[in-house]
This record gives structure tokens, C-alpha cells and sequence, in this order.
């Protein structure tokens, strides 16, 4: 019985155990081994580990609609990212970027470096953006990769933007929330009574289970369309709840406990 | 003064050996058509009893009765003088004095880059290492005179123990005890000389000098006199030209492209010294290949800035190559650069920094260019229209742009997307549709241009968002029957 000895006392002395890892002690953990751009948004940093989008990590952001702010979202942090000088790159984005927009947004349209690829060349592309480290920030459509973007597609992805420290963020439609992915972070982007809700489907630390609500768009249209938008929550809310359900799900199995050095030793 | 001679042995050999080696029996074969002789032999037809000055022949019965067992190929003075030329452009990168000698190799004047390149060592490692990489190889022989270096360098080559003199009074005692053919006489002096019992270098200084340049000539006393430094000994400049081109034939064929990038290194390697010595670098290049039965494919490469070296150019041809079907096997591989631009060294950081792996913008342009092609990798830019699809131009990304004037911060709300062409949107009861009803945020704003151009829009576009909560940029043309399009996408 001498490593029963050995072994702590109480369930404090456990928690105290460095190999016992809790689901509460989350943003505080990650914010030193993540460096985060802030997103702008209140309620969304502080509900993403490290208060903000991740740097050097594949982030997914998983929508089914254009145009309900899914690029606004990111725009604050993008001009943050390239205030350095340093370009961004949309890989085989849905339509034209529109010059005069994306310069009132303060974008340099010199460093805006689009490309038309699809396929395994619109992989190739990304990856080569992403390890270079010459932009600093890189949008992917990953529609027109198809069939080629699987999970290896995606670990490379990963660990191209781990090498490249870029701020990298890949649209795919939300049929894509059950495919496993390694990206870090990913978030379900859907429009209700006007306003942007983002669900954390997946994050370092404990996820945010509920919906936080954004406005990238100006906000007096979402006064202007409330009304109308109001049937279209019937359309919007079915996606909703897979989400919340998995992620606290995948919170309390984690906060179970983390298998290390147990009391058998 | 230093000189540096650099003696070529085998000059036409090399040049076909540095395409590739050849498993197989080779003879450069030179003289008349009827009975040509062999000029050089490689190492697996020497092995066979190949020898210089041999019927060609005879060199055919000696490898073997199957014709093709041995390859002949014709010997091209014009291509060996252009590799020499191309060869002394390179070499113009280590000194401003460089001097090619026809069938013979290069002499370079050394003395003012010893400092630069910390020393004579380390000069002759570096040249000897360049030299290896362009495929050539070379006997080096170092001297105060250029006279005496190609002594010695061919002294090396004749595989005695020399070793290089920097000082000039102790130049004479330095190549007296080698051996007379080195000074290159024609025979009707050296025979006679040979016959007098003359057979060393310093017994000819040795001779009277009255009595020499009576027997001898003037000319051949010079030559000593220059050998040792008593008569100056000046030499014609070199100017490099202003354009490159440089070829290598290969004697086999090859299929592949990939297969082509070895040689090309060399090329490109050879370019990049033409440019160092130059203190230039090309934006734009080409690759010339010659195909079986004279066709020949030309590829222009182009880079977003100037570049010179031949790591990233090869590497942007590798790009470019592994994409390209070869429409016959090649033959010959050609490298060809016209406009030579002002190249600046970029400094590297000492320290790590943030983009620590960064390779950089132009870098990263050039590479999407090579493989994707240059209408996929763009940007845009804003031009002062009134019209959406008048106000952007698509340019490439390599072009650097001058940057526009700031510009006037939109007064009306402009989508992150425009579509390339409207899309006409379906209506109901005179009202827009675009996956359901939609309703309007903001608007109108007139837009009304373009009756000048044959293409007049009047429009009146507004925001509106339909039930899924998209929000999209629409407009009502007045003109061509009153309809309803999708213009732009507020992502």
C-alpha cells in the first residue's frame, strides 16, 4: 500500500494535479500559446480563447448564405493584420471584390492579391500563401476546391498557416459541421431578424454554447428589415441547434477528466 | 599585378559532357569531310584505345563493329567560341580584366579582388567551385605576368608539380626549371632549340640575348621578356555585351522536361554570374528548346521585380516546365535575357522576425504566376466611373501599380462583392425576388452615365435583404424595358 501513500488526499489536492485539466480554466490557459488579432466585437472576444481570431491557425467558418456580413465579420481584424504592410489573399473567392468598398474599408487594393483557382491548384495556392509569410492575412472559398479538400487537404492547410503566422480563414458551406476538421477553431455564421449570429462549433478550451449576436453590416438596416426578416427565423434556426447540442456535448465529456497519471499508479 | 590563367583542356568535350554524361563512347570528330580525325575522346572511348589525331575510322573498328556503339559529333568552332565568350562573362563577376583565348581558356587579373574575395585561396576555391557548377573544369595557374600563368596553368595540365608564384622577382627562378614545349612555340623554334640541348625554360633565358633574337627572332625573346616581366605585357579589354544567350546541345535526346532542368541550372547559373558582373538582374527571360526536326518552343518567364539568382529562377521554371507537354523530344536547351535591369541586394535580417519564413511578395507573385498563368493571379484597381462596372480594372499582379490618390470615402454604402455581369432578378407584382421576397434597407441612388459610350445606364440601386437574411445590392434599370438586376453582394 505504500503508493497509496503517494497519492493526493483530497479532491482539491487532485484538481491541483497539473495532468487534470478542467474546461473552465479555458481563455486564461490558451491566451499565452495562441497569439489572437482582436475581432472588434465585445462579445465575441470574449468568447473566443485568447480574445480574438486566431493567428497561424485554420479558422472554418461554416455559412450557407452571402451576404449576411460572413466578410464584414472579419474586416476589422484584417485591417489590423495588413497594417503593417503586409497583403491579403482571397483564394478563389464567390465574386469581384468591388474597389471602391474595399478601399472606403481601408484594404490597400495594391497588397489584395486575387486568385482564381479550383481544384487541387486552389490548394496548391493556399498552401503557398500561407507558408510564405508574405500575407498577412488569407481568405479561402473552399467551394471550388470540391472533392479535393478532405482532412488531409485540410491538416496541410493547418500547418502551412502554423509556418506562416497568417490570419487564415476558409469559407465552407454548413454541410461541412460534421466533416472532422482540424482546424482549431470553427464557427457557424447565420443571419436571424437581421443580425449575425456566430456559434462556436469548436475552440480551444470550453466552446461558447449560445449564439453571439454581431452586427458588421451597419446596423440601422437590421431596424429597417426587422419586420420582414422576422418570418425568416423558421429558415435560419433549424442549423442552430445541432450546434449548441455538440459542442456541450463535447464540453462535458471533457470536463469528465483527462486521462493521465490516475489513481492506480 | 596578379594574373589568373584558366586553361580549358578539351574545351569541345567539356562543353558536350556538362549537358549530361554519356554512358557511351564519344569522339568530337573535326577536318575533312572525307576523312575526318578525332579531336577529343571521352573517358569510356579513351578506355577503348580511342586517341586524339586518330582516324575516325579507326577509332569506329577500335570501339566496335555497331555503327552506334560510338558517337561522333561534329565539332562547331562557333559554339565553342560563344561558350568561351559566355564563359568570360561569368568570370567578369570576379575581376573587370578578363581576356578569353581562343582554344586555350581565360585570363583574369586578379590583383585588385584578392581583398574583396579575403584572399587568394579562397579566390581560386571560389572560381574553381563556380566552375564545377557550370559544369567545366579548369587549371588554374597564378602569376605576376599573364604569360607566365598560362605556363603554368599549362604546366598543371601536363601534371606538374606547380604551384602558384605571387611574386615577380622571384618569377624566373619560379618556371626555369619547366619544360620548353610549355611556352607553345611553333616547332621550327623549339625544334632547333631541343637539338641544342635547350630543353628547360631557364636554359633559354640563360642564352645570350644578341645571339638569340638573331637565331630566333625578336618576337620569341619578347615572349620571355614578357614571361618574366622586363616588357609590358598589355592586354585587350573584354567588354561584356548587354544581352545573354547561352545554349548547351545535349548529343541524346530527351523526352522529359523534367529531365531538362539539370542542364538548365548550369545555364542559369552561368547567367547569373553574366549578371553579377554586370550588377543587373532580368525581369524577363527566356527558354529556348530545340526539338527533333527543327522545331524549336520559346517560353518567356517573367518576375515581378528583378532577379538574378539561379535558384529562384530555375525554380520558377520548374514551375513552368513540369506544366509543359514538350512537343517533341529536345535537343538542345537555350537561355536568352535582353533588357538587363539595375539589381539591388535585398539585406536579410540578422534576427528572426515575425515573418520569419517569409520568402516575400514578389517571391510568393512569381511562383502563382509560373504555375497558375498570369490571368488567374490578379488585382484590382479603382478607376473614377460612375458605373460599378466601370469603376475597376483588372491588372496583373506583376505590374507594379502607382498608387491612386486617396480615395473619397463613399457617401452611399458599396458591397465588399460585385458581380462580374448583373444578374436580372425575377419579379412579382412589379417587386424584386432573390430567394424570396426582398425588402428594402436604403435606397434609391440614382446613377445615371455613359451616354457617351453607347453603353448609358440609369438605374436607381438600392440595399435589400431577403427573408435568409442576405443582404444584396440591387438595381431598377429605367432603360431596356424597365427590369430588376442583382449587381453587388454586401458579404
Amino acid at each position: 500500500m505504500a503508493s497509496c501513500a503517494e497519492m493526493p488526499s483530497t479532491i482539491e489536492d487532485l484538481l491541483h494535479h497539473p495532468a487534470v485539466w478542467r474546461a473552465g480554466q479555458f481563455a486564461h490557459d490558451v491566451q499565452g500559446a495562441q497569439e489572437t488579432v482582436p475581432t472588434a466585437h465585445a462579445a465575441l472576444d470574449e468568447a473566443l480563447p485568447g480574445g480574438g481570431w486566431p493567428l497561424g491557425a485554420l479558422t472554418e467558418s461554416l455559412v450557407n448564405e452571402a451576404g449576411v456580413g460572413e466578410l464584414s465579420l472579419f474586416l476589422p481584424a484584417l485591417r489590423t493584420v495588413c497594417a503593417g504592410g503586409r497583403g491579403i489573399a482571397l483564394v478563389a473567392p464567390p465574386h469581384l471584390p468591388h474597389a471602391r468598398a474595399w478601399e472606403a474599408a481601408g484594404m490597400a487594393l495594391d497588397r489584395l492579391l486575387i486568385i482564381d483557382a479550383e481544384g487541387a491548384e486552389l490548394l496548391w495556392s493556399a498552401e503557398q500563401i500561407l507558408r510564405s509569410g508574405a500575407c498577412a492575412a488569407v481568405l479561402i472559398w473552399a467551394g471550388a476546391a470540391g472533392r479535393a479538400l478532405d482532412y488531409r487537404a485540410l491538416q496541410r492547410l493547418h500547418l502551412a498557416a502554423s509556418k506562416g503566422g497568417a490570419l487564415c480563414v476558409m469559407y465552407r458551406g454548413a454541410s461541412a459541421q460534421t466533416a472532422p476538421s482540424p482546424a482549431p477553431l470553427r464557427i457557424r455564421l447565420a443571419a436571424q431578424t437581421g443580425t449575425l449570429h456566430v456559434w462556436i462549433l469548436k475552440c480551444r478550451g470550453a466552446p461558447c454554447v449560445k449564439p453571439i449576436p454581431v452586427q458588421p453590416l451597419p446596423a440601422h438596416w437590421a431596424a429597417a428589415a426587422a419586420p420582414a426578416a422576422a418570418a425568416a427565423l423558421a429558415v435560419s434556426v433549424p442549423h442552430a441547434p445541432a450546434a449548441p447540442a455538440t459542442a456541450a456535448m463535447a464540453t462535458a465529456c471533457r470536463s469528465l477528466r483527462r486521462p493521465g497519471r490516475s489513481g492506480l499508479a | 599585378m596578379l594574373w589568373l590563367a584558366l586553361y580549358l583542356p578539351e574545351w569541345p568535350l567539356q562543353l558536350v559532357e556538362r549537358a549530361g554524361k554519356d554512358a557511351r563512347a564519344c569522339v568530337i570528330a573535326d577536318g575533312p569531310v572525307t576523312r575526318p580525325v578525332v579531336r577529343c575522346a571521352n573517358d569510356a572511348a579513351r578506355a577503348r584505345g580511342v586517341s586524339p589525331d586518330m582516324p575516325v575510322a579507326a577509332a569506329r573498328a577500335l570501339v566496335g563493329a555497331l555503327a552506334d556503339e560510338l558517337v561522333v559529333l561534329q565539332r562547331s568552332t562557333a559554339a565553342e567560341a560563344q561558350a568561351l565568350h559566355n564563359l568570360a562573362c561569368w568570370a567578369y563577376q570576379f575581376t573587370p580584366v578578363v581576356v578569353p583565348l581562343p582554344a586555350e581558356g581565360l585570363i583574369l587579373d586578379i590583383g585588385a579582388s584578392l581583398r574583396l574575395y579575403g584572399g587568394l585561396r579562397r579566390l581560386l576555391a571560389r572560381i574553381r567551385l563556380g566552375l564545377a557548377e557550370l559544369g567545366y573544369r579548369a587549371e588554374p595557374g597564378v602569376a605576376p605576368t599573364p604569360f607566365a600563368a598560362r605556363v603554368l596553368a599549362r604546366a598543371r595540365h601536363a601534371g606538374l608539380p606547380v604551384r602558384a608564384c605571387t611574386d615577380l622577382a622571384a618569377l624566373p627562378e619560379h618556371i626555369a626549371r619547366l619544360p620548353l614545349s610549355l611556352l607553345a612555340w611553333p616547332d621550327e623554334v623549339t625544334n632547333p632549340l631541343q637539338a641544342l640541348g635547350v630543353r628547360r625554360i631557364g636554359h633559354c633565358l640563360a642564352l645570350p640575348r644578341d645571339g638569340f633574337i638573331r637565331r630566333f627572332g625578336a618576337e620569341r625573346r619578347r615572349d620571355l621578356d614578357r614571361a618574366i616581366g622586363l616588357v609590358a605585357d598589355p592586354q585587350p579589354a573584354f567588354v561584356p555585351p548587354d544581352t545573354f544567350a547561352s545554349r548547351t546541345e545535349f548529343g541524346f535526346e530527351v523526352a522529359h522536361a523534367p529531365a531538362l532542368l539539370f542542364p538548365l541550372k548550369r545555364l542559369l547559373q552561368e547567367l547569373e554570374g553574366f549578371l553579377r558582373g554586370r550588377g543587373a538582374g532580368v525581369q524577363h527571360w527566356h527558354l529556348l528548346l530545340e526539338h527533333v526536326g527543327h522545331g524549336s518552343t520559346r517560353l518567356t518567364m517573367g518576375l515581378v521585380a528583378p532577379e538574378r539568382s539561379a535558384e529562384r529562377l530555375l525554380a520558377l521554371a520548374h514551375e513552368r516546365l513540369v506544366r509543359t507537354a514538350l512537343a517533341a523530344p529536345v535537343l538542345a536547351l537555350g537561355v536568352a535575357a535582353e533588357r538587363l535591369l539595375p539589381f539591388e541586394e535585398r539585406n536579410h535580417s540578422l534576427l528572426p522576425d515575425p515573418g520569419r519564413h517569409a520568402i516575400g511578395w514578389e517571391h510568393l507573385v512569381d511562383k502563382l504566376v509560373a504555375r497558375l498563368g498570369s490571368d488567374k493571379v490578379y488585382r484590382v484597381q479603382r478607376l473614377d466611373a460612375h458605373r460599378p462596372e466601370c469603376a475597376w480594372q483588372q491588372v496583373g499582379a506583376a505590374t507594379p501599380q502607382p498608387r491612386p490618390p486617396a480615395p473619397s470615402s463613399p457617401y452611399r454604402p458599396r458591397p465588399l462583392w460585385l458581380l462580374r455581369t448583373p444578374r436580372a432578378l425575377l419579379t412579382e407584382h412589379g417587386q424584386p425576388l432573390c430567394q424570396g421576397r426582398l425588402s428594402f434597407l436604403a435606397g434609391p441612388e440614382r446613377i445615371e452615365s455613359g451616354w457617351w459610350d453607347g453603353q448609358p445606364a440609369r438605374r436607381d440601386y438600392y440595399v435589400a435583404r431577403n427573408p435568409r437574411g442576405e443582404t444584396f445590392w440591387i438595381y431598377h434599370e429605367y432603360r431596356r424595358g424597365q427590369a430588376w438586376y442583382l449587381h453587388g453582394v454586401f458579404a
